[in-house]
């Protein structure tokens, strides 16, 4: 990537608390915790496998109780909750 | 006061011959003898004014410095210190104004009132321009007056040195008869055509026809036309006086140093900024006046973007000037000028809906500002890349938006290209 272009949008580490069927159901984010209200929509990716930097996430898009949709993904290369808009 | 209605004003003007040119020659050079004041221009200096025993000798205004030096060899030339003439001047509005005058300043040393407000506060007209010539002490100053501009001024050229004379209305055109055509505001050009059609006085002028003269000069010889005949349709527009802010340092020994001429011009905007004017008005301009150990004096004027009284800011607008500075400074002054409610500054970034063109252009031209004052990559724009990614940070990027850059769907094509 040109380094005249600026990622936006990183995924940023999280704290998530699921319930007994692995669905979210609290999030730390930005310093405060959220309730998670519904799960809108949950995918996995496996991507550039090929490269240094694969992409093999399982992601859950959540409304939280204030009304904010995040994206949160459970990254299976790195181990950790990441969270984003 | 006298009704507005029938109110006929007495414009005056006061007026010091060779103003610049006493300025500089103030206490140093005697101007019994021959001097000429030079403009500043390095390659060809001419002379801007020159004493009457230089003007014997054939030097005039105009004439090129070394060709003056060939007329008189004994000529001495000071150089025109522009700041200097221009504080002075300036105080010689003030003086004017110091007695209760709505002060016109025409060039350096030359100003319009209306005395007719003051004919009370001091007795008649002669008791206004008693004070007037008392004002400037032993100067040679001369105060003429008349029912306009041009009249007062003329009267003023023939009144004599701390004298005055007031044409009255009806005399006008009688006083101005005999008067050469070179008083009247025209270029050199046409006085030599009106010289060639054998017109030599006003009264020549003003007796000819208004349309046959209309005719031959157009708008421009109507105007001349009715000057001529001692009628001047325009209106003094005085200025409004301000007590001026401004804060001075004076240094302990002259300074070059450029990093210590930026300290104290920061210090000088931090002053500037706790003056009370600043409170609710922030200026449009600063003047950067600096006393030179070499003798002159440099001046520098910046104009303010946006009107602010943020000291930073203001020390950050004057700042290049001082590379400019051509020696070491004695003394150092920074003043604000026109000032502006600070009100103006909470300005809207977008006008009423329904001007999308207007808003565009605004926008616009706020961004060209962002990028002038920033640089051209502080400004970025949202490229979409791949929108259909479920990958959410494969969605955008951030580019620099170029000032050319061109439809944002064409460079959506370009981003893809270059993405990962």
């Amino acid at each position: 990537m040109s380094s005249a272009l600026r990622r936006i949008n990183e995924p940023v580490p999280a704290r998530v608390w699921l319930d007994a069927h692995d669905r979210p159901t609290r999030v730390e984010w930005r310093g405060r915790e959220e309730q998670v209200e519904c799960v809108l929509d949950t995918w996995c990716v496996d991507d550039a496998w090929w490269s240094d930097h694969p992409v093999r996430r399982l992601y859950h898009e959540v409304q939280l109780a204030t009304g904010v949709r995040l994206v949160l993904s459970w990254d299976m290369v790195a181990k950790r909750w990441l969270a984003q808009r | 006061m006298p009704d507005g209605s029938t109110y006929e004003p007495i414009i005056a003007c006061c007026w010091m011959p060779g103003f610049p040119l006493r300025v500089i020659a103030h206490g140093g050079v005697d101007l019994e003898q021959p001097v000429a004041l030079a403009s500043e221009t390095a390659a060809h200096p001419v002379v801007l004014d020159c004493s009457e025993a230089a003007r014997d000798f054939g030097v005039e205004a105009g004439m090129l410095i070394s060709r003056a030096m060939g007329c008189c060899a004994q000529l001495e030339v000071l150089s025109c210190d522009v700041p200097r003439v221009e504080q002075a001047a300036e105080r010689f509005v003030q003086r004017l104004e110091a007695l209760g005058a709505a002060v016109q300043p025409m060039e350096p040393g030359r100003a319009f009132f209306d005395a007719g407000p003051l004919l009370r506060m001091y007795g008649g007209l002669p008791g206004v321009f008693a004070e007037v010539l008392g004002a400037f002490g032993g100067d040679t100053v001369r105060v003429g007056a008349g029912p306009n501009p041009f009249v007062a001024w003329v009267a003023t050229r023939h009144a004599t040195p701390r004298g005055w004379l007031r044409v009255e209305e009806g005399e006008a055109r009688r006083m101005l008869e005999r008067m050469p055509l070179e008083l009247l505001p025209a270029g050199a050009d046409l006085l030599k055509l009106l010289h060639a059609l054998g017109l030599q006085t006003l009264g020549d002028l003003a007796s000819l026809d208004v349309h046959h003269v209309a005719d031959r000069f157009g708008a421009a010889g109507m105007v001349l036309h009715a000057l001529a005949r001692g009628e001047d349709p325009s209106k003094l527009e005085p200025r409004v006086p301000m007590e001026a802010v401004a804060e001075r340092l004076v240094f302990p020994e002259p300074v070059a140093n450029e990093l210590t001429l930026e300290s104290a011009v920061q210090m000088l905007a931090e002053r500037l900024a706790d003056n009370p004017r600043c409170v609710q008005h922030a200026p449009r301009a600063l003047v950067l006046s600096c006393v030179l150990a070499s003798g002159g004096s440099w001046q520098a004027r910046r104009v303010l973007r946006v009107p602010t009284v943020d000291p930073r800011k203001l020390a950050l607008a004057i700042r290049p000037a001082l590379g400019e500075v051509p020696a070491a400074v004695e003394r150092m002054e920074l003043a604000l000028e026109g000032f502006t409610p600070r009100a103006a500054d909470q300005r809207t970034l977008l006008g009423p809906e329904g001007d999308e063109d207007g808003n565009a252009e605004r926008v616009q031209r706020s961004m060209r500002h962002v990028q002038e004052a920033l640089g051209e990559d502080s400004l970025l724009q949202v490229l979409e890349v791949e929108p259909w990614s479920r990958v959410p940070e494969r969605h955008a990027v951030l580019v620099p938006r170029r000032s050319t850059m061109a439809d944002p769907a064409t460079t959506a094509e370009v981003g893809r290209g270059v993405w990962k």
